[in-house]
């Protein structure tokens, strides 16, 4: 029972070996009892070759100078596209293409009603021989009425 | 004259203002106040998310990641001398996410073939006994152990309290050692 509280003890000091100087009185405890119990000694072992089988294979890289232009460049880009001048000619492309696709949109559905233009004097048959032109002058000349 | 022209080695205290120096710059847009926080943290950022990731090209990713989100997030941060911490918090959470995606991928290590070194070989068996350790233990041991962080740090960059980092390190060492000594008895 005694045997077996003093090793959960051990492997409680074993696991703060590495986080805190030990007391004398721990170190010693530590040092008698992995000389009087053979599991904990295989342990004690373990717990030190597996930490440094850890630390030995410890990466080490640490980038380069070329990490730290790409980054910046990348940076830069994300800071133009949250800036106004960015974003300014594509908003007014797209009001464009919306203004252009509304027009569309009333030519096709017919809402929209071409009207002819009708021209006076020399112009009237410039370059539309064939078009049936309005009539513009009235039949007979109108008649004043004198209303009494 | 450059404002650390006349400066040689600086201490701590010179190096907490250069940086609220070079944070407060870089928030006005200034390039070389940019390249020098780069430079200045890529080093640390790096080392410590290829060993938490245990793979350089992918700690790359998320470090940049980490240092773009920063940058964009400049702006919350209260104390610019606290700049190097932010950073470092974000990384370690991105590579926390990155190690949640990666827990289904059932890459098996091959550790039979004899021509690897003795260092490759070290490494690609801690990447196995890692890979077997739950997140939080893995990311817990590795901060500690080959990052040497205090407790505290690994509190504020793990977001937990330090009771919590304490208990996870002894259960880590703990697993941790389990794991290397059932590989070793089966080798």
């Amino acid at each position: 029972m005694r045997q077996a509280k003093n090793c959960k003890k051990f492997e409680h000091l074993l696991c703060e070996v590495g986080d805190r100087d030990l007391t004398e009185l721990e170190e010693v405890f530590m040092a008698e009892h992995s000389k009087g119990c053979a599991s904990c000694g295989a342990v004690q072992n373990a717990q030190s070759s597996s930490l440094k089988l850890l630390k030995d294979g410890a990466l080490n890289h640490e980038g380069n100078e070329q990490f730290d232009l790409r980054l910046v460049r990348i940076i830069n880009i994300n800071r133009a596209r949250e800036s106004y001048a960015y974003w300014f000619p594509a908003v007014i492309s797209a009001g464009i293409a919306a203004i252009a696709a509304f027009a569309l949109m009333q030519i096709l559905s017919g809402t929209y009603v071409a009207r002819p233009i009708l021209f006076h004097g020399p112009q009237a048959n410039n370059g539309s021989q064939n078009k049936i032109q309005p009539k513009l002058v009235y039949p007979t000349q109108p008649k004043i009425i004198q209303v009494r | 004259m450059p404002f650390f022209a006349a400066q040689s080695i600086p201490s701590p205290s010179d190096a907490a203002v250069f940086e609220m120096h070079w944070v407060s710059r870089c928030r006005l847009g200034d390039q070389d106040a940019l390249a020098n926080l780069i430079s200045k943290h890529r080093a640390r950022l790096i080392r410590t998310a290829s060993n938490l990731l245990r793979d350089p090209h992918e700690a790359e990713d998320v470090s940049q990641e980490a240092f773009i989100k920063a940058f964009r997030e400049i702006g919350k941060l209260r104390d610019d001398r606290a700049f190097g911490g932010f950073l470092y918090r974000i990384c370690v959470r991105l590579c926390m996410d990155r190690l949640r995606l990666k827990k289904f991928d059932t890459t098996e290590l091959d550790l039979t073939s004899t021509h690897q070194s003795d260092e490759i070989e070290d490494r690609l068996l801690v990447e196995k006994l890692l890979k077997c350790l739950p997140i939080e233990l893995r990311t817990t041991l590795v901060l500690r152990e080959l990052e040497q962080l205090s407790y505290e740090e690994i509190a504020l960059a793990m977001k937990v309290p330090v009771g919590t980092v304490r208990s996870r390190l002894h259960a880590a060492r703990i697993k941790f050692r389990t794991l290397w000594m059932s590989e070793e008895g089966e080798a």
